[in-house]
């Protein structure tokens, strides 16, 4: 055994023309190839990231569960939830109240949304605060969650100074809710951030009691956030739905179908591409060992005639394949490391290499959280290690189909 | 007992029968050159006997146990024989380009499993005794015809063969090198007490021998 891995090595280093061009053209494939496949992934993930966690930030619920029976309690003591609490969401059209200090401010109406909330949910534990609506929102309102809470952005949209009232005009449930607005007035307890700027421009927070008082609501829907996320959504629903049949359940993949199907799609699309790929680095694997054979058929003959049996001889070949393969695979994962470490390098420099044909993609302005996932990665090694060797093996049987050793015999006559 | 038996042997090269009931009786310790003109199935007689190939029909026997049917397609027997028993020279001399003269002596050792210092300590005595000391480091491309023909027989006798087949060994080499290959292996089983089978059109290196067989009309004919 070890006399093969020094031929396959001493074959890998061979200075022989044709060889060693061979070699490092496959070398070069192979590893470009791998790290196009690793690093669109990173993107690809890093992109996806983004969106979900955009689209979660309105809908932040992993189930939303409506006309129950069950209480929050009850459904936290089901497999797989984490948290279950009240919340319901209403349209809204916020307004300026009356304002002591201007007279001549512009009087509009900002469409946005108010969430009423569970706030003991959220008071249960210091460690779980404001934050746990949605992890992007910032900070805790200094007047507590009974009150009315509106976005720093929403507050500057509408004009808002402190201690000046809001106009909230309630659009009611129900199939003419345009038809019967009522109007309530706020004065702010607080003030909230969040990264996410739709979030951020739309939303104010009220509390359960201030959502039963002022508006009389008496049918709450639950919020449940799952353990591993939306991912097990649907397990957890249905377990929900055995106990309380009469429930409706709206898991986030049902509630964002529309934006969730384009991801699946672009989801796809990549992987077919990375497919593709796969399978071009796979013939060329092939192909690449059955010319090096080729090459080489004269030693595989010289070695045949001096004791190597036919499968030494085309294990040579196989682990000169294989070396091949793993040294592209760490100089693969090597470079699409440094590539996802300097994204932001990178993109520039893409930015500028299509701006000179006119093109701006704007590529640097996203601002993408790009890691090379270890799972992903050694997956992706150790799919393209057995795949490699049944490529590089099919390259070896195509061309050992005739004894090499006749090679040396044929010169003979 | 003979160490290799042939009877009765058939082969057809590329569908053309080259040799047709022939019958080759080998012992230990002798030298037996095969003429005959070109094309006539000199080489085709080497191989067969040499278990590189296949005869077409026929019965082999090594130290008197037959190599059957089984025996040439699971190529296991006819490797280990090839690698522990038997040395080729061959006309061409068949070096690995990208080793040096050392370490092409040194394959058949490293495929006996023989330790690598061992096995290069072996190789160089071969090589000394060739007079090819100062060569060792040299790639076949930086040798003579001649100096890689004596490379190529330190690679078939480094290992101790019982049967050195060498095909049209002084073949390319001019009259000085020849004599000198040609004395190396003859001394192999006259002094060394090895089964030298030698295919030639050299008639005097042939009668040399201790055996001289010409092949006509696809049979084998005994000259010595």
């Amino acid at each position: 055994m070890p006399y093969i891995f020094r031929t396959a090595f001493r074959y890998l280093l061979s200075k022989e023309k044709g060889v060693r061009k061979t070699t490092v053209y496959i070398v070069l494939g192979i590893t470009a190839a791998l790290a196009s496949f690793l690093t669109i992934l990173a993107l690809m993930r890093a992109m996806r990231g983004g969106n979900l966690k955009a689209i979660r930030e309105i809908q932040s619920f992993d189930i939303v569960l409506k006309d129950s029976s069950l209480t929050p309690l009850e459904i936290e003591g089901i497999p797989g939830v984490v948290k279950a609490f009240h919340f319901k969401d209403y349209d809204v059209l916020f307004s300026k109240g009356e304002s002591p200090f201007l007279i001549d401010e512009p009087s509009s109406f900002i469409p946005g949304r108010i969430r009423a909330i569970d706030v003991s949910a959220y008071r249960s534990s210091d460690e779980i605060d404001f934050a746990m609506i949605s992890p992007s929102v910032q900070g805790k309102p200094s007047g507590g969650f009974g009150g009315f809470i509106p976005s720093f952005a929403l507050s500057s949209a509408l004009y808002l100074y402190s201690g000046e009232e809001t106009e909230v005009m309630f659009l009611k449930e129900g199939r003419t809710r345009l038809a019967t607005p009522f109007f309530v007035r706020f004065t702010p307890s607080g003030f909230y951030r969040s990264t996410y700027p739709d979030f951020d421009s739309r939303y104010a927070f009220i509390g359960l009691d201030t959502a039963e008082e002022l508006l009389g609501e008496n049918n709450f829907d639950i919020g449940i956030l799952c353990a591993g996320g939306y991912k097990n959504a649907d397990k957890v629903s249905k377990a929900i739905s055995s106990m309380d049949p009469g429930c409706s359940t709206t898991t986030f993949i049902q509630a964002n179908k529309t934006l969730y199907s384009a991801l699946m799609l672009e989801s796809r699309v990549i992987y077919s591409f990375l497919f593709l790929v796969s399978l071009v680095v796979l013939l060329q694997l092939k192909s690449a060992t059955s010319r090096i054979i080729s090459i080489k058929r004269k030693d595989a003959g010289i070695l045949r005639v001096l004791g190597f049996n036919r499968r030494r001889v085309r294990a040579v070949f196989v682990l000169y394949g294989m070396i091949m393969l793993v040294f592209s695979e760490i100089l693969a994962v090597a470079i699409s490391f440094l590539i996802c470490a300097n994204v932001d390098s990178v993109f520039r420099l893409m930015d500028f290499f299509f701006s000179m044909f006119g093109r701006r993609l704007f590529l640097s302005s996203m601002a993408l959280e790009m890691n090379v996932s270890w799972t992903e990665t050694l997956v992706t090694c150790v799919l393209t290690m057995i795949f490699g060797f049944l490529f590089i093996l099919s390259g070896c049987r195509t061309v050992f189909r005739r004894d090499p050793v006749r090679v040396v015999m044929d010169a003979s006559y | 007992m003979a160490l290799i038996e042939i009877r009765n042997m058939v082969k057809s090269y590329e569908g053309l029968l080259v040799l047709d009931g022939v019958d080759l009786f080998l012992e230990a310790g002798k030298s037996y050159a095969i003429t005959g003109k070109s094309g006539s199935g000199k080489s085709t007689l080497l191989h067969v006997a040499s278990l590189l190939d296949k005869p077409d029909s026929g019965e082999y026997f090594l130290d008197g146990k037959e190599i059957t049917e089984e025996d040439y397609r699971s190529d296991t027997l006819l490797s280990r024989t090839r690698l522990f028993r038997f040395g080729f020279v061959f006309q061409d001399n068949f070096l690995i380009g990208d080793y040096t003269a050392l370490d092409n002596v040194v394959v058949p050792l490293a495929l006996q499993g023989i330790p690598k210092t061992d096995a290069e300590a072996l190789a160089r005595e071969a090589l000394d005794a060739v007079g090819l000391r100062e060569r060792m480091r040299h790639k076949p491309a930086e040798l003579s015809t001649g100096e890689k023909q004596r490379v190529s027989i330190c690679r078939a006798l480094v290992s101790a063969p019982d049967v050195i087949f060498a095909d049209e060994p002084t073949g390319a080499l001019d009259e000085e090198n020849a004599a000198v290959v040609e004395e190396m292996l003859l001394s192999l089983s006259r002094d060394g007490g090895r089964t030298l089978v030698l295919v030639t059109h050299d008639a005097d290196f042939a009668m040399m021998c201790d055996n001289v067989y010409r092949i006509q009309s696809k049979k084998l004919v005994r000259i010595k």
